[in-house]
């Protein structure tokens, strides 16, 4: 008890310092609580002076939204939110396309770098892009945080130039029309608002996009009710337009006889001043309007029928007591009782046209004489051309043959100076050749008629003796030398040479007679003769393979180098004669008019082929063989007979023959 | 002429955009075209090369200083954010305005405080009225930095020294400095200013303290190991929120230390100097700061007081003023720590308190400043480094 006595025993300073100390320890916790909820106030204060703030920019923002309908200007009021109030680094906003699947960039900061810049300008994400699947499955956003391993989110941010992001849809419809991108560079995003999903980083950009989607609906909306406030506005004035200045009368009327409504015209028809005035003073239209009432009853029979009245004539009285024709097209508005409740109508002043039928019809029957008047010019002036057209046609034929006959004319006078040079040049070595042959073959025949007596001297030698040896040498030699086969041969050969000098000479004195213009042996001749003495030179042509039918006509003589023309005629039968493969005809007729004589020397033979015909006239032109024809015996009857004045023409037919007709004209002297 | 100075800014986040945007306001505010000079005090989200670059182009290539900050302060605007930047352009004929920088402070304080004494001495003369100094907030150690940049210059008083550490908005990886067009980290950016002119300014914390004296039982240089014999965070866990380990900077911020204020200063000062714990070590339980300590050293817990921080704002107006009297300043910077800004402060308070500050010292007056990771300003004649406190420097 005494030692508890003593310890109870305390000064009263001792226990004041206790409790000093007491108050002391207590109050420190006191403090150190203070200062922790100190701390812990300041972060809540801070938190909440963020979201005050947050809050008043928010609406702030919604206040500038509001007072605008240009939604580029909230996107870029949103722009500078973002990144001045929220926080983030970069912005991007995507629109869709017009008539495209493709998101395009719309507007967008926070790039500062031109390379960035200029690739995030041009950046394209395609609806079906993998990076917006998850906003097509529904989700509210997409998140690409810096620890995001997703593949496909992951290869978006070179895309975006974002190392870390978010992408929101700004409208409640799939697929959204514009897209919201925010995030952050890998360099710089410690100094801007991270990308996290949780509520709290979230909220910021949560609250914007909900702004942003009323916005861009509201924007929608607004845009489209502009749109359909101005197509209604535009119909209305195009409408009001074709009202007020239509020439034809619109009016609404009841089926007791009022106007409701009408434009100009109407009243202008019924010779009113205005609508208002036609309104005003027409109670029933029946009485005041109709000339006949019975026709409006005859309308509205039609109507109540169910029919849409088009072009229904009628006869008005106009203000002033006129009577006008006019012409209705109505439309009825039923109610519910399939009573009429109004018509809709066109009126048209047609006593114009009224008119103009009149003055048409007149006019008709005026034309109508006109016509027949004219019909019988055109009859006898038709007539006239087909006769001037004929006479053209045949002028024209004739200048056509003129022109190839002078073609002719021109590329035979040419061959024919040709002719003459050659001729002229081969005539002179010709001479001598032939003389010469002459003379040679007089010195064989000498030869031959030599080596024969002297044969013979021979022979009789051998049958005498004393002389055998150099008989027999002689003998021997001559024949090692086969001289009686050449004085044999040696005949021949000339023969042959003399045979073919003759031929060139003959081939020359063609071409001679070709070109040469020899008018001094004309003389008054008959043709019938000149053909009847040329039968008979080539008669052995003539008589084995063919039959010669002469025809000839009573034709007058005339004035004509008979034997030029006989060579013609020889030629032609000549050919005729070598046509004919096996057996045919040959017939001749000859006949005259008044200013020619004409032959015409016809063959059943093989014919000439269509593209040859034009050319057998051509000298040096043949189709025989080599060494038959010199080629210039239809080219020297073409001359001849050109030289006399007259035609040669030629029918042929493959398989059926050949006709050949002279023109010669007839000159009496 | 005088002097005509202007200052602009700009929260714009394309860094191109906001050097130009601010600078081209700062000169069409100080009516001229190209300056002497360029103070620039911007906050880490910009690309600081391209950032410079637009402002030195601005200002015609003029002679520029500045650093990294929290934010920045100027008539205008109080922004605390990673994209603001605020230009002061000077131009005059009766100041003189020198720069220089000394890189890799890191470990080598006085080696820094030599090379920097060195790199200014040339510009120093008869006339040299201050110094204004930018440094890296997360590797500055001010003490031998001090000593030996001191020692260097071998002045009879010592240059008054103004400034604040880079800051780089608590991300606490990368603060930089600006000389010219050169951006750098782990250096000093500083600024000789001479010619014909004064500097006033104000200095305060508006700290208190919390809980009984304590005193460091083990330390070297700036880093505190133990207080009463445990580690040095154990000491001070009971004061802390749960969460302090992964959110020291929070924590740092509502809780500092506090020093009894030495002798030679205490006259013109408060009772205790603050102490930013800038770091912490949770295997040996250690804190450093930004200057050194000696064991045995009694040491307070401290909380920053909105009252005093409030108050101490006025007391920094009339120590000026008185000083000023009724001398127009030219110009005005302001180094301001970021624990006393929005942790602190709503915005809205925040700014009214800016704006009564400048108010009564000058609203018209053109005002630049940064929230920094510390505070330089003298005290009664001695160069001194705070935490948690305002240093506003006034030249008239």
């Amino acid at each position: 008890m005494k030692s508890e006595t003593s310890t109870d025993i305390v000064s009263p300073e001792a226990a004041e310092t206790a409790a000093l100390r007491l108050e002391k320890e207590g109050l420190a916790q006191q403090v150190k609580r203070l200062i922790k909820a100190e701390g812990k106030l300041y972060a809540y204060q801070e938190e909440l002076d963020a979201q005050l703030k947050e809050y008043k920019d928010l609406y702030a923002l919604n206040r500038r939204f509001n007072a605008t309908f240009d939604i580029r200007k909230v996107f870029e009021y949103s722009i500078a939110y973002i990144i001045n109030n929220l926080e983030y680094e970069r912005v991007i906003f995507f629109e869709q396309r017009e008539q495209s699947d493709c998101y395009a960039v719309c507007t967008f900061d926070g790039y500062y770098d031109q390379h960035e810049k200029g690739a995030v300008a041009e950046l394209v994400i395609t609806q079906d892009d993998p990076l917006l699947s998850a906003l097509q499955e529904g989700a509210e956003c997409i998140v690409c945080s810096a620890e995001t391993d997703s593949k496909v989110l992951g290869e978006s941010r070179s895309r975006l130039h974002m190392n870390e992001y978010l992408i929101y849809p700004l409208c409640s419809h799939k697929p959204p029309h514009t897209l919201l991108a925010v995030g952050n560079s890998a360099a710089n995003a410690e100094f801007y608002h991270r990308i996290g999903s949780s509520d709290g980083a979230l909220l910021g950009i949560g609250n914007l996009v909900g702004l942003l989607v009323s916005a861009v609906e509201n924007h929608t909306f607004y845009a489209n009710m502009k749109r359909a406030i101005e197509q209604e506005r535009c119909a209305e004035a195009k409408y009001r337009s074709i009202f007020e200045n239509a020439l034809e009368g619109i009016y609404q009327s009841t089926p007791a006889g009022r106007f409701i409504n009408c434009n100009p015209a109407t009243a202008f028809i019924l010779g009113y001043d205005s609508p208002q005035q036609l309104i005003e003073s027409v109670t029933d239209i029946e009485s005041q309007l109709y000339v006949e009432p019975q026709r409006r009853r005859e309308l509205f029979g039609l109507m109540r029928n169910g029919v849409d009245v088009k072009s229904f004539e009628v006869e008005f009285y106009r203000k002033d007591g006129s009577k006008m024709w006019a012409l209705l097209s109505t439309r009825p508005t039923f109610d519910d009782n399939r009573e009429i409740l109004h018509v809709d109508g066109i009126i048209q002043d047609i006593g114009e046209r009224k008119r103009a039928e009149k003055a048409v019809q007149d006019l008709n029957e005026e034309l109508e004489q006109r016509v027949i008047a004219r019909t019988k010019e055109f009859v006898s002036a038709n007539l006239e051309l087909r006769q001037v057209t004929g006479q053209l046609e045949r002028a024209y034929g004739e200048l056509k043959a003129t022109q190839s006959r002078m073609l002719q004319q021109e590329k035979m006078a040419s061959i024919g100076q040709l002719a003459a040079g050659v001729a002229h040049e081969i005539n002179n070595p010709m001479g001598f050749i032939i003389s010469n042959l002459n003379s040679l073959k007089k010195y064989t025949d000498k030869i031959i008629s030599f080596t024969d007596f002297q044969s013979a001297a021979i022979n009789t030698l051998l049958a005498t003796a004393g002389t055998h040896q150099v008989a027999d040498d002689v003998m021997e030699h001559k024949k090692a030398l086969k001289l009686d086969y050449v004085l044999k041969d040696l005949d021949s050969l000339i023969q042959e040479s003399l045979e073919g000098a003759e031929r060139v000479k003959k081939i020359v004195q063609e071409l001679k007679s070709f070109s040469r213009i020899d008018a001094s042996d004309c003389k008054l001749a008959d043709i019938n003769e000149g053909l009847e003495s040329t039968i008979k030179i080539v008669w052995n042509e003539l008589k084995y393979n063919a039959t010669v039918n002469k025809e000839y006509g009573d034709i007058p003589q005339t004035v004509c180098n008979l034997g030029q023309l006989n060579q013609v005629f020889m030629n032609i039968l000549v050919n005729a004669a070598q046509s004919l493969e096996n057996q045919g005809e040959i017939s001749i007729r000859t006949s005259s008019d008044h200013d020619n004589i004409y032959v015409m020397i016809s063959d059943t033979g093989s014919g000439i082929p269509a593209d040859k015909l034009n050319r057998i006239f051509e000298p040096f032109y043949t189709s025989k063989e080599v060494g038959k024809g010199t080629g210039l015996g239809l080219s020297i009857a073409y001359d001849i007979v050109k030289k006399h004045n007259g035609e040669i023409q030629v029918e042929s037919e493959v398989g059926k023959g050949t006709t050949f007709t002279l023109l010669l004209p007839i000159i009496t002297g | 002429m005088g002097t005509a100075a202007g200052v602009g800014y700009s929260i714009h986040r394309n860094p191109a955009e906001a050097g130009k945007e601010a600078a081209l306001k700062a000169l069409q505010q100080a009516g001229i075209a190209r300056p002497d000079f360029v103070f620039v005090f911007a906050t880490v989200g910009y690309n600081q090369e391209i950032l410079i670059r637009s402002i030195r182009a601005a200002t015609g290539g003029a002679p520029l200083s500045g650093c990294s900050g929290e934010g920045i302060i100027t008539q205008e605007t109080v922004a605390e954010t990673n994209f603001a930047v605020a230009v002061m352009v000077i131009s005059s004929d009766e100041l003189r305005f020198h720069n220089a920088r000394v890189r890799e402070i890191d470990q080598q304080a006085a080696g820094a405080g030599e090379r920097l004494a060195t790199a200014i001495q040339p510009f120093l003369a008869a006339d040299s009225i201050a110094c204004f100094m930018f440094a890296d907030g997360l590797v500055f150690d001010f003490d031998p930095f001090l000593a030996m940049f001191e020692k260097t210059l071998q002045r009879e008083s010592p240059l008054p020294v103004f400034g604040g550490l880079a800051a780089d908005n608590w991300a606490s990886k990368k603060t930089y400095q600006y000389h010219d067009d050169d951006v750098f980290c782990e250096g000093i950016s500083c600024v000789v200013m001479s010619g014909s002119g004064a500097v006033a300014w104000g200095i305060n914390h508006g700290c208190v303290p919390v809980g009984s004296t304590r005193t460091i039982t083990r330390s070297t240089g700036n880093i505190i190991y133990e207080i009463d014999g445990i580690p040095a965070l154990d000491a001070m866990k009971e004061y802390f929120d749960e969460d302090w380990k992964s959110q020291w900077n929070k924590t740092s911020l509502n809780l500092c230390l506090g020093f009894k204020t030495p002798e030679h200063i205490r006259q013109g000062y408060e009772e205790f100097v603050i102490r930013y714990m800038v770091s912490k070590n949770d295997q040996d339980g250690s804190v450093t700061i930004q200057s050194d300590v000696q064991d045995g050293t009694d040491l307070w817990i401290v909380r920053r007081d909105r009252e005093l921080i409030s108050g101490g704002l006025q007391a920094i107006s009339h120590q000026i003023k008185g000083t000023t009297g009724t001398r127009r300043p030219k110009f005005i910077l302001q180094f301001e720590c970021v624990g006393r800004g929005k942790v602190v402060f709503r915005e809205q308070e925040k700014m009214e308190l800016t704006r009564s500050l400048q108010d009564e010292i000058g609203s018209e007056i053109p005002w630049i400043g940064f929230y920094s990771y510390g505070e330089i300003g003298p005290i009664a004649n001695f160069n001194c480094f705070h935490n948690f406190t305002s240093v506003v420097t006034a030249v008239y």
